[in-house]
């Protein structure tokens, strides 16, 4: 019977596959350290492929986009112009400011805190309509990135690394439901944390009953989880529910466009202030 | 189906999914072009080497389009491969319908066992919405009628069978 011979060899091919998987997999879900050897190799492994795809693909959207800039580019131009002339006016009164800023902070004795380190990464693949949200970056190890680094982009917080190789990391994004940051409330300095929902937005929980949060208050990240730099916006409150144990559920409508990501900012150096306290995690992790 | 045909249907698989979800990010709601091969590896070659080409191809999803579960996908669509290289080596699924449906049943397939999967390995994860689920599985069926067709007349042009 060399059918049942052949199904019963699949069978047992089956089950060491799936074996060796399920092992694989939940190493992968427990382990904290990033990504397991087969993911690696499999991504070097396929590396060309994806460059291939990432150069075509900005191919074809460069001449879709070049196109729809053509179109208009004229009267661009001009508002450009006149936006350039009051731009550069209020440079100068910016300008100022940093400098009165900087002196008052001296004057109150506050700690100036340092521009973090930082490298700019493309975003090579995405993912944000599965189960997980996660971008995969062209940044790795060789570049001095390493997991749990924070991510960010001109007008907020982006995610954390999760897994670093050497040419391409993995990043979490707030947005995915097993993400966290902690965050306040700019205007009233109300504290709480920040998670992802499963739906794709955010929710600021932990946020004590009488604290002063309204509709429209903007949430940044508060640098106290010792991974985001103070001050990274994070989404505007859209909705407030209380919860029976008396914490206020918040739903925040995430700051950044998540699907519009190209470029994103790898920080590379701890919070000023708190790098022994983060050597310390990390070792622990 | 050959190792080389395998090797090269995963590379185009994995091109066009990454290549569509820069150029068009809300396809990947939509479009699973990764599933295209296990199906037809399932339709056209033996139950092992559907196993294979769907433990292949669900580790270039996990490397590439998932965090947190590294070999969800891998497990799954071995799995999957299994299963349908097994119901083809019983009935003639190698028409477009039969193509469509097994495209169809495989995606709808791939949706519930990774739900229950994550559920499993205790693993939050955004909800899919019937909707998106349903239209997936049609563009995934879609998509595999198309490769046959394309297939197909590539075979008929070089005079080879199957």
């Amino acid at each position: 019977m060399p059918g049942l011979n052949t199904a019963r060899k699949n069978a047992v091919i089956l089950v060491v596959l799936l074996m060796v998987q399920l092992v694989t997999m939940s190493g992968s879900v427990k382990g904290a350290k990033g990504s397991t050897r087969t993911e690696t190799a499999l991504m070097r492994l396929t590396w060309p492929v994806v460059a291939l795809a990432r150069s075509v693909s900005g191919g074809v959207s460069g001449v879709f986009n070049g196109l729809r800039e053509l179109v208009g580019a004229r009267e661009r131009n001009q508002q450009l112009e006149q936006e350039l002339g009051l731009l550069s006016a209020q440079s100068d009164r910016y300008r100022e400011a940093v400098h009165e800023n900087e002196r008052l902070r001296r004057l109150l004795g506050m700690r100036r805190e340092l521009v973090p380190e930082a490298i700019a990464a493309s975003v090579v693949t995405s993912n944000q309509d599965g189960p997980t949200k996660m971008i995969v970056v062209d940044r790795g190890t060789k570049d001095g990135v390493r997991p749990y680094l924070p991510v960010i982009a001109w007008g907020g917080a982006v995610g954390r690394v999760v897994a670093a190789e050497k040419r391409h990391s993995k990043v979490r994004l707030l947005i995915d439901a097993n993400s966290g940051v902690a965050a306040l409330v700019q205007r009233s300095r109300a504290q709480g944390i920040v998670l992802g929902r499963a739906g794709g937005d955010l929710d600021l929980l932990y946020v004590p009953r009488f604290s002063d949060v309204m509709h429209g208050d903007r949430v940044v990240t508060s640098g106290l989880d010792g991974i985001f730099p103070r001050g990274f916006g994070l989404g505007t409150v859209s909705a407030i529910t209380e919860a029976a144990d008396g914490a206020q559920t918040i739903h925040l409508e995430p700051e950044l466009d998540f699907r519009a990501l190209e470029e994103v900012m790898i920080v590379l150096e701890p919070i000023a202030g708190d790098r022994e306290e983060q050597d310390g995690e990390g070792d622990d992790g | 189906m050959t190792f080389g045909f395998s090797l090269v249907a995963l590379g185009i698989a994995l091109l066009v999914q990454v290549g569509l979800g820069r150029i068009w990010p809300e396809s990947q709601r939509y479009v699973d072009a990764l599933l295209v091969p296990v199906v037809w590896a399932g339709l056209n070659g033996t139950q092992r080497s559907a196993m294979f080409v769907g433990c292949s191809a669900g580790l270039l999803k996990d490397a590439w389009f998932v965090v947190g579960a590294f070999g969800i996908n891998g497990f799954k669509r071995t799995l999957l491969g299994w299963g349908l290289g097994g119901i083809a080596a019983r009935l003639d699924l190698s028409h477009p319908p039969g193509r469509m449906v097994a495209g169809v049943l495989v995606s709808l397939a791939d949706s519930v066992l990774e739900l229950f999967l994550r559920g499993l390995l205790d693993q939050k994860a955004a909800a899919q919405g019937v909707l998106e689920v349903v239209i997936r599985a049609i563009v995934t069926g879609l998509l595999v009628v198309l490769t046959g067709t394309i297939v197909d007349r590539v075979k008929g042009r070089h005079g080879l069978s199957r």
